[in-house]
């Protein structure tokens, strides 16, 4: 089942008082580093959660959806620089389908700013980057109104029952 | 189903060997980043080392059938008809110019090309078809790029032949005979004679020739292989190389009909594709010839020294019900893996039915993105497993 909650109001706010954010790793980029916490977490950054997936393309758009839906304040990919996907067109192929994607959640009012979605191409380098990068991220999101996405009704594909 | 669990992922890079070329790797993405800076990433040309080796053979393949029209494969007049089309024809040293610069810039683009996939673990698992065909391509451009040299005849053509006897002969220390029968195979017979150049230039066109076979099987596995660099690296390759024909006209040498005159050896050397007979002068003759077998050996058995451990764990897995025949994860899959099969869909309102061939899978997982049936997963990455896990992480 999906734990859309439909009754309580999503927390927009972490624990250490951040703004939530979601992020997709692409395990040829930054992935395979120590930078992540068993549970996800960045280091150093706990409003941060990840998940390690094998290719920046394997992001399934809906998983944006759900993340703001949940709380997210903002959802980030991470995959290699354009150009130099292990999987020769992963970061390609998502950057094509989010551009689609993200402007269908600012037409349909679920997100009020398109920043709230982003893509960092980083690769296997650039550790200090990637801490920049999600640092000027979360000062993105802080500057804009929290977001509290209303409670959907139920998704047409339920999950499947084994 | 099972869940979705970070130590079941695959972990591309593991411990020892990989870990080691896990540094490599970081280091070449820096240089490509550090490129990035200067010239926008779809234009970086160490993105495009395949695209830009194949460009150079495409420049390869109209001069050197312009050379070809002037060639004439005798001893008596190989190296004047050569001279004719260097002074006398029309743009002919030009041309001879680009074929030149053209193939050095080949087997030079080949090796980077190598090495780039090499460090960057693009050798290995689904891609051990592209990695062998790739090493048959290096071997057949060295080759070509030997008997090239060879088809001019002039005194270093006779350090070449030499060479190149030489190091075949020693193959008479594994199994006596064989080294001089290949020897003699090449030149036909036992000293440069009015054959030789003949077979030489079978022996320069025909693996031309197959070059084209092997890279259809290079390209087999992949569904937009980037055969073609993007404008700006296809002009500056071609400048290049149109500029350094033009601007350094290809050295002057002397005919190998004529008595020998020494210094002819040191003549400007190509070091890729005469390695060999540049080492010759370092090494004996064996010695060239058991470090050539060895490399080659170990560069074809590379993809499995040591293998990808992670392979056929998590191929994409269709399922009938849910899907649609839209064929959008078969566009996007980007090595081809997913075929659809007419007639095969379990809904009798659709016909087509999307099957992942595993061999060709990376088990990327671009296609479940590209399913908006919720029909294809990667089987240890359940894609309903990944949104209760992003629901749980915001909790
Ligand atoms: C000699 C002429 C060669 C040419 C013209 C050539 C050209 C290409 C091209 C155009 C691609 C597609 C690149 C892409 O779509 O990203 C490719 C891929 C590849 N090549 Fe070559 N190549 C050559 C030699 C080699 C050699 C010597 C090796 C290694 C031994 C090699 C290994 C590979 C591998 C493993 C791939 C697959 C990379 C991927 O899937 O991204 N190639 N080659
Ligand atoms: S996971 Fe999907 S997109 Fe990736 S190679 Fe396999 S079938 Fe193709
Ligand atoms: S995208 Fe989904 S529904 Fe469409 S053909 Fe592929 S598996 Fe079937």
């Amino acid at each position: 089942m999906t734990s859309t909650s439909d009754t309580t109001q999503p927390n927009v706010l972490a624990q250490n008082g951040k703004p939530k954010i979601l992020g997709f790793l692409c395990e040829w980029s930054l992935g395979r580093t120590d930078h992540i916490h068993e549970d996800g977490t960045v280091k150093g950054m706990e409003h941060i959660k990840t998940i390690k997936i094998p290719c920046s393309g394997f992001v399934k758009t809906e998983w944006v959806t759900v993340a703001f839906e949940n709380g997210a304040q903002g959802v980030f990919i991470l995959g290699c620089p354009l150009g130099d996907c292990h999987f020769n067109e992963g970061n390609f192929i998502i950057n094509g389908r989010l551009e689609q994607h993200v402007g269908r959640l600012v037409n349909r009012k679920i997100v009020d700013d398109s920043g709230r979605v982003a893509e960092l191409y980083l690769g296997a380098t650039g550790n200090n980057d990637f801490f920049g990068q999600l640092e000027d991220f979360t000062k993105y999101i802080e500057a804009l109104p929290p977001l509290v996405v209303a409670a959907k009704k139920p998704r047409a594909a339920a999950a499947k029952k084994e | 189903m099972a869940g979705y669990s970070a130590d079941q992922a695959p972990t591309s890079r593991d411990k020892g060997f990989d870990a080691g070329l896990d540094g490599i790797h970081k280091a070449v993405v820096s240089v490509d980043k550090a490129i990035n800076k200067v010239i926008p990433e779809e234009f970086n040309p160490f993105y495009y080392l395949g695209g830009i080796t194949n460009l150079l053979w495409v420049l390869l393949v109209p001069s050197g059938i312009f050379l070809w029209f002037y060639y004439k494969p005798t001893t008596a007049e190989a190296f004047s008809s050569v001279d004719y089309l260097t002074a006398q024809v029309f743009f002919g040293g030009v041309i001879r110019g680009i074929h030149r610069y053209a193939g050095n810039g080949m087997i030079l683009m080949a090796i980077l090309h190598m090495l780039r996939n090499f460090f960057t673990d693009r050798y290995r698992g689904f891609r051990d078809i592209p990695w062998v065909s790739g090493v048959i391509l290096l071997f057949l451009t060295g080759f070509i790029g030997l008997t090239g040299y060879l088809l001019v005849w002039d005194q270093r053509a006779l350090v070449i032949t030499d060479a190149l006897v030489q190091i075949l002969k020693s193959l008479d220390l594994v199994i006596a005979g064989l080294g001089t029968w290949f020897a003699q195979a090449l030149i036909g017979g036992d000293e440069p004679n009015n054959l030789t150049l003949a077979r030489m230039l079978f022996l320069h066109v025909g693996p031309a020739v197959m070059v084209f076979f092997f890279l259809w099987v290079h390209y087999l596995r992949l569904h937009r292989p980037k055969i073609w660099p993007p404008m700006f690296v296809t002009l500056l390759t071609i400048g290049a190389v149109l500029l350094a024909a033009g601007l350094a006209p290809l050295e002057k040498t002397l005919p190998a009909t004529q008595p020998f005159v020494e210094g002819q050896t040191a003549l400007v050397y190509d070091i890729f594709y005469l390695l060999p007979v540049l080492a010759l002068s370092s090494l004996s003759a064996p010695a060239v010839m058991a470090i050539l077998l060895a490399l080659f050996a170990v560069m074809f058995i590379l993809p499995w020294l040591p293998a990808k451990k992670h392979r056929y764990i998590n191929v994409a897995t269709v399922t009938p019900e849910n899907c649609t025949g839209c064929q959008l994860c078969a566009i996007d899959c980007p090595f081809d893996a997913i075929i659809m099969v007419q007639g095969s869909n379990p809904n009798p309102r659709y016909s087509e039915l999307a099957v992942v061939n595993d061999d060709k899978c990376a088990e990327c997982g671009i296609c479940v993105g590209a399913c908006p049936f919720h029909a294809i997963n990667l089987p240890l990455m359940d894609e309903y497993a990944i949104r209760d896990k992003v629901v749980a992480l915001l909790k």
